[in-house]
């Protein structure tokens, strides 16, 4: 099997995640209802993401866009107290008394402007953000499909992935799984946070595999 | 209700179907394991699959059956190349599918990409085989006791994967074997790794030995040695050998075996190095089966009649394994009286001298089974010892503040007399009272030995402790 492949399935499924986390739409079923014969083509189920992924799809496709929004709305939408969940990175990594979280979010900007994305962002866009961070790591997995289509080294474009995923992603998504799952009640979240946490768990430790023999042999 | 789907390549086998077992056939199983979508019927809720070990590709398995659904590490494959005789293999089937019924489903931290077999070069960024996934461990942070000290799971690693730190376990994957030692070390359970799960273990072992036809051994394999069967055994496939320990290897016994053995990978040298422990834990077994007035010929060879333990307990594999077993056999037999040495097992003895003890309480503080426990009872610190419970952690010896005076001693081994003796007091110490309200100030021990520490010219400091509790200090 091609790395590029693989490349390719690991960017779709960032792609299709950092949809599930946003604002629900018409076209997120749409996504989600399509997503698993396209991923399958990329070779979904040779990895162990796989059951986790099509469970997510396939819950958020069955259920209804009102309840959806509403569920997004409950799990992760500030209210009164906080959102019960909350998506964004600081809440978990960065103590608000130290002005962590803005350092946090300044550290973020900082790695999006040296991957080459951060005129994307606004002053008001929410850097930490599940989706925005995920969607970050789609965008590298990008950038390493088009340079493997270019016939380059993907060395680079590996470590950078791995670098943001261990400072960045990684460390919360374990304590945000755990949450959304103990308060979604539609159980559309925690599939989609169980998938999310199935893929990273995987991804981590599928890039180090790939670059520790690098300069070994 | 399960599946078994059998490749009937290199000759068709006929086994007796497990109770509620759909078997299915097919030739090219090992070879095309895409055929399994429609064998499997789509209500099924588990699978086990018999394969010819030198024909299939684990990676492609696990996707085919991925794709069915089914949680790859949770569907039992039986070694066809390893089985050739029919009632063997019905034995194993419905052995395979008890273990396969009992598994507990994996998480995404339980799970992890095999080492790859050979030494990986830079070729490696642009390509990449189906990749095999093997069953990893993972810490229950509401049952791990770091917390207290205990780093049992650390000391046994064999490859440093686990690291203790300010009270917590770190688990590094990519150097982890997935060995499970970890697993079978743990005081209180709180390692599991799908794979080698104690309960699924359990039930492979019970079903074995029901449906034999006559007396049968229990052997456990190193998944990688791929040993052939051998008659009146049956092989109950662990990540590695060094997992087993004094209790998992004798638990059979307790539940209805012969006779009970163990066969690393390799012969002369184990690639994961812990094969010289083997050796070790049959010494230890065959020790503690003498000890209790059980003939040590059991271990390895057949030819004795089951024990008859009746009702054993159901958990025997689970934490404290070696300590419920050794109790069965114990109850069960007659014993012989004498501590019995063991080198490596999880079973030891405790003792206190109370001449150089201060009964200060952090033996029993840390102990993560309760084995040693403390109490405070009408003016003295009473420290208590149950060696049916002692796991022989060290994490006592470890704690102790007066170490250097030999304050407490842990023997690895057991005595018979004491074990069926129970709890004992190992050390009473009386405490000094506040003259103001009553409540106990320290044991007069911890006292005498804070005097001995501060000399004579602080005499009028160590006497205003000993005679008041903090709270009255400054009134």
């Amino acid at each position: 099997m091609s790395l590029q492949r693989l490349a390719r399935l690991r960017e779709g499924i960032y792609r299709f995640v950092s949809a599930g986390f946003s604002y629900p739409t018409t076209e997120l079923l749409e996504v989600a209802a399509g997503t698993v014969p396209v991923l399958d083509d990329l070779g979904l189920f040779d990895y162990a993401f796989a059951l986790p992924v099509v469970e997510a799809a396939q819950t958020l496709a069955d259920t209804d866009l009102d309840d959806l929004r509403v569920a997004h709305a409950a799990l992760f939408e500030a209210g009164v107290g906080g959102a019960a969940c909350s998506p964004h990175a600081t809440t978990y990594l960065a103590d608000p008394r130290t002005g962590g979280v803005a350092r946090m979010q300044s550290e973020l900007r900082a790695a999006y402007r040296r991957l080459g994305f951060g005129d994307d962002l606004g002053p008001g866009d929410m850097v930490d953000h599940v989706a925005t961070e995920i969607e970050a790591l789609a965008r590298l997995c990008a950038a390493e499909v088009r340079t493997r289509d270019d016939g380059g080294d993907p060395a680079h474009a590996l470590y950078q992935q791995l670098d943001f995923l261990v400072i960045h992603l990684a460390p919360w998504i374990p304590v945000f799984t755990r949450q959304v799952a103990a308060v979604d009640r539609d159980r559309a979240y925690s599939a989609l946070a169980t998938a999310l946490h199935a893929f990273v768990e995987h991804d981590r430790e599928l890039l180090r595999a790939l670059l520790q023999p690098i300069g070994a042999t | 209700m399960t599946t078994l789907v059998m490749c009937t390549d290199h000759g068709a086998h006929d086994p007796i179907a497990p109770a509620g077992t759909n078997v299915q056939r097919a030739a090219g199983l090992c070879d095309q394991p895409g055929q399994l979508r429609t064998l499997v019927p789509a209500e099924e809720t588990s699978l086990l699959l018999a394969l010819h070990g030198s024909d299939y590709h684990r990676g492609r398995v696990q996707a085919a059956v991925r794709r069915l659904g089914f949680d790859p590490l949770g569907v039992g494959i039986l070694d066809l190349d390893r089985i050739d005789d029919e009632s063997a293999v019905t034995v194993a089937a419905a052995a395979l599918v008890a273990r396969t019924e009992a598994f507990p489903g994996s998480r995404p931290e339980q799970v992890k990409l095999d080492r790859p077999p050979t030494r990986r070069t830079r070729r490696a960024l642009f390509s990449l085989g189906v990749p095999t996934y093997a069953g990893a461990p993972m810490i229950d942070a509401d049952q791990c006791v770091a917390g207290d000290g205990c780093r049992a799971c650390v000391r046994a690693c064999p490859v440093d994967a686990l690291t203790w730190s300010g009270g917590t376990v770190s688990y590094d994957k990519t150097a982890c074997l997935a060995c499970g030692v970890c697993v079978t070390t743990c005081p209180t359970g709180a390692v599991a790794n799908p794979v080698a799960s104690p309960a699924a273990v359990e039930a492979e072992i019970r079903a074995a030995i029901d449906v034999a036809t006559g007396p049968i051994g229990i052997r456990y394999v190193c998944a990688p040695a791929r040993a052939t069967s051998l008659p009146g055994w049956h092989d109950v496939v662990v990540p590695c050998t060094s997992m087993v320990t004094v209790g998992w290897l004798l638990a059979p016994l307790v539940l209805g075996a012969c006779a009970v053995d163990t066969t690393p990978c390799a012969v002369g040298g184990c690639d994961r190095g812990r094969v010289d422990l083997t050796d070790d834990l049959l010494d230890d077994a065959g020790a503690v089966l003498h000890a209790v007035g059980i003939e040590p010929a059991r271990i390895g060879g057949l030819g004795h009649e089951p024990l008859g333990v009746t009702s054993p307990p159901v958990g025997l594999f689970e934490a404290g394994c070696t300590q419920r077993v050794i109790a069965a056999l114990h109850d069960s037999s007659a014993t012989a009286p004498g501590f019995v040495d063991l080198a490596e097992a999880d079973v030891g003895a405790v003792g206190i001298d109370s001449a150089t003890c201060t009964a200060c309480e952090m033996c029993a503080s840390c102990c993560p089974t309760d084995a040693l426990r403390s109490s405070n009872e009408r003016g003295a610190v009473v420290i208590d010892f149950d060696s049916r419970r002692c796991v022989a952690c060290g994490q006592c010896v470890l704690a102790c503040p007066e170490i250097d005076r030999d304050a407490i001693r842990l023997d690895r081994g057991f005595d018979p007399v004491m074990w069926a003796a129970g709890r004992q007091e190992l050390r009473r110490a009386a405490t000094a009272s506040c003259e103001v309200c009553g409540r106990p100030v320290a044991p007069d021990a911890m006292l005498r030995r804070i005097g001995s520490l501060l000399g004579e010219q602080h005499a009028d400091t160590l006497d205003l402790v000993a005679r008041r509790c903090i709270d009255c200090r400054g009134r």
